[in-house]
């Protein structure tokens, strides 16, 4: 995929901005607050029909304007131009999207199509932030490689609200209506053990590049793990039906603390993708520097598997990784995103990339400065 | 909003209590009632007390009916040993059209679902056990294809079972005329899960 082209108007301090990106590296520069950001997150709104991290879309629009507007013209790898456009309107509270000039089905229907990683501090949840941000985090990325999966979280998740509130009503009253907790704790297991299967079979699957992508930036100091904490007792590579007989052990097991707490206490929505450093848990041994080095080659990993299993080679959004990082790992992630397509980085440090990449056709940094760009 | 008479405003909110319309569309209505002749309004009138006044709910399975027991369930040419079993009256209404079903219905009134406080009680769960004793030899289960349709499907047929009549659910998967190319991966695959043997 290839972001070819992209206009911003009236959104956050873009008045009218039109870039041409470069099919490599794109580096954005400029000082705090000038804008660099507001277009990485246009970017993401061509992707996921969505900022990446505001809540609501009306703070997008450009002070005093009513309305504003994206547009882009992406190129798939097979050589095929699309143009999309996403717009929003402050009086109507709607937003409106087209593809080729068509309105879809749905807005999310859309996500996915024109697929995008994005490496924000945003991000920094994953490591530093409790279970629930890190299978956020797995959720985001197996349910843009499957609809399906997507599907079984929303049936599970409504599945535990309707289970909770009868376990609920048990701890008030003390009442026992198990027949009719039955079915919900048979439909969590059914939706709960193809939801952990598809969890355990990404963890297998991102062991590799995770660990390639960190080796890329530390230079082999360290090693990563990854691994899923879910329902105890089973084997490597356990079948659907075994997690189902297993899930049923459980909440056998536990139903005694389930009626006394009134809450599930078996399923997915307690797993947790454990990550550690020369096998040490990196919630609790790790520096800044590595956690940060972490997420990155988190994200990268996740790029990686997105080209691997999808057609499409995602675009890559490094916004504000630079930072951070020491000089040595900041060359070799500089070093890393040259062969990872075409990539869009924000920074106010231009020196991080003095000597490591040519500015030509295929690479190209644009100077950002209240609200307008320019290519240098 | 301010109208000019209390008589519009009054109609306007009425309306605008109808699922799916909005205070505009409501706006709207009502000013069109206002140009009608007034004897198309008192038939429309007519029509809203009457569904009220005269539609009651079978006794037996609990559809919406004028007579008790319903045309259905009187009628000599169906066929009394099956029954099917739907969360609302529309989903009859749905299923008569297709001609297909010569059975007795079930109309349960909605599915469990804890969260808005409907639990068996709330349902007619009852009354279907106590027609399992005249004869009925299968219940067929035709709840909505969502989470909550499903904890209900599971539910009755763990209080059917054990009485002896056969129990099954209708199939869920491919719409009729569509490709196969074209389904989303969710309904292909719940195609694929209810696949039967040839």
């Amino acid at each position: 995929m290839n972001l070819g082209l992209i206009r911003l108007r009236h959104f956050r301090n873009h008045t009218d901005t039109t870039i041409r990106f470069a099919p490599g590296t794109n580096v954005l520069l400029g000082q705090n607050g000038e804008g660099k950001t507001n277009i990485v997150e246009a970017v993401s709104y061509l992707g996921l029909t969505k900022s990446f991290y505001a809540a609501n879309d009306a703070v997008a629009c450009q002070l005093g304007a009513e309305s504003f507007e994206i547009e882009g013209i992406i190129l798939s790898d097979g050589g095929i131009e699309h143009h999309m456009r996403v717009a929003y309107s402050r009086e109507q509270g709607e937003k409106v999207c087209t593809v080729n000039h068509a309105r879809p089905e749905s807005l999310s229907s859309v996500v996915g199509r024109f697929p995008v990683v994005i490496l924000s501090p945003e991000n920094s949840a994953i490591t530093f932030g409790g279970p629930a941000d890190r299978r956020r985090f797995m959720d985001m990325v197996l349910s843009q490689l499957s609809r399906l999966y997507l599907d079984d979280i929303l049936e599970y998740r409504r599945a535990i609200r309707q289970r909770n509130r009868i376990l609920g009503e048990i701890k008030v009253t003390g009442a026992r209506h198990t027949s009719e907790l039955e079915p919900w704790t048979l439909n969590i297991i059914k939706y709960g053990s193809r939801i952990i299967y598809r969890r355990l079979s990404f963890v297998r699957d991102f062991k590799n590049p995770l660990s390639d992508s960190y080796e890329k930036i530390t230079g082999a100091e360290e090693v990563p793990g990854v691994s899923l904490t879910t329902v105890d007792g089973l084997d490597s590579e356990p079948s659907v039906e075994k997690i189902e007989l297993r899930m049923s052990e459980k909440i056998d097991e536990v139903c005694g603390d389930e009626f006394r707490r009134g809450v599930s206490l078996v399923g997915p929505h307690r797993d947790d993708l454990a990550l550690t450093l020369n096998g040490k848990n990196l919630q609790r041994y790790a520096s800044q520097g590595q956690h940060k080095t972490m997420l990155i080659a988190l994200k990268m990993a996740e790029f990686a598997l997105m080209r691997e299993q999808r057609n499409e080679v995602p675009i890559f959004i490094l916004d504000d990784v630079f930072s951070e990082l020491d000089e040595q790992r900041s060359r070799n992630l500089i070093g890393v995103i040259r062969d990872c397509g075409q990539t869009i980085s924000t920074t106010t440090e231009e020196s991080r990339f003095h000597g490591a990449i040519e500015w030509n056709s295929q690479n190209k940094k644009f100077s950002v400065s209240n609200g307008v760009c320019t290519e240098t | 909003m301010t109208y000019t008479s209390e008589a519009l405003q009054q109609l306007v909110e009425e309306f605008s209590q109808l699922p799916g319309v909005g205070k505009k569309s409501a706006q709207r209505m009502a000013l069109y009632i206002l140009k009608q002749p007034r004897e198309d309004v008192l038939r429309m009138a007519k029509a809203l007390v009457n569904v009220k006044d005269r539609i009651k709910y079978c006794t037996s399975c609990s559809n919406i009916t004028e007579v008790d027991p319903c045309p259905i369930c009187s009628s000599a040419k169906r066929d009394r040993a099956t029954i099917c079993v739907v969360e609302e009256p529309n989903d009859v209404i749905a299923l008569e059209k297709t001609n297909e079903f010569r059975g007795l219905y079930h109309v349960l009134g909605g599915a469990l679902s804890p969260l808005d406080g409907i639990g068996p009680e709330e349902l007619k769960v009852n009354e279907l056990l106590t027609r399992m004793t005249n004869g009925v030899t299968e219940v067929i289960l035709a709840m909505n294809p969502n989470i909550e349709g499903e904890a209900t499907t599971i539910y009755l047929s763990r209080l059917l079972k054990p009485l002896g009549v056969r129990v099954t659910r209708i199939a869920r998967g491919l719409p009729m005329g569509g490709d196969l190319e074209f389904a989303d991966e969710a309904t292909l695959s719940r195609a694929l899960e209810g696949r039967i043997a040839l």
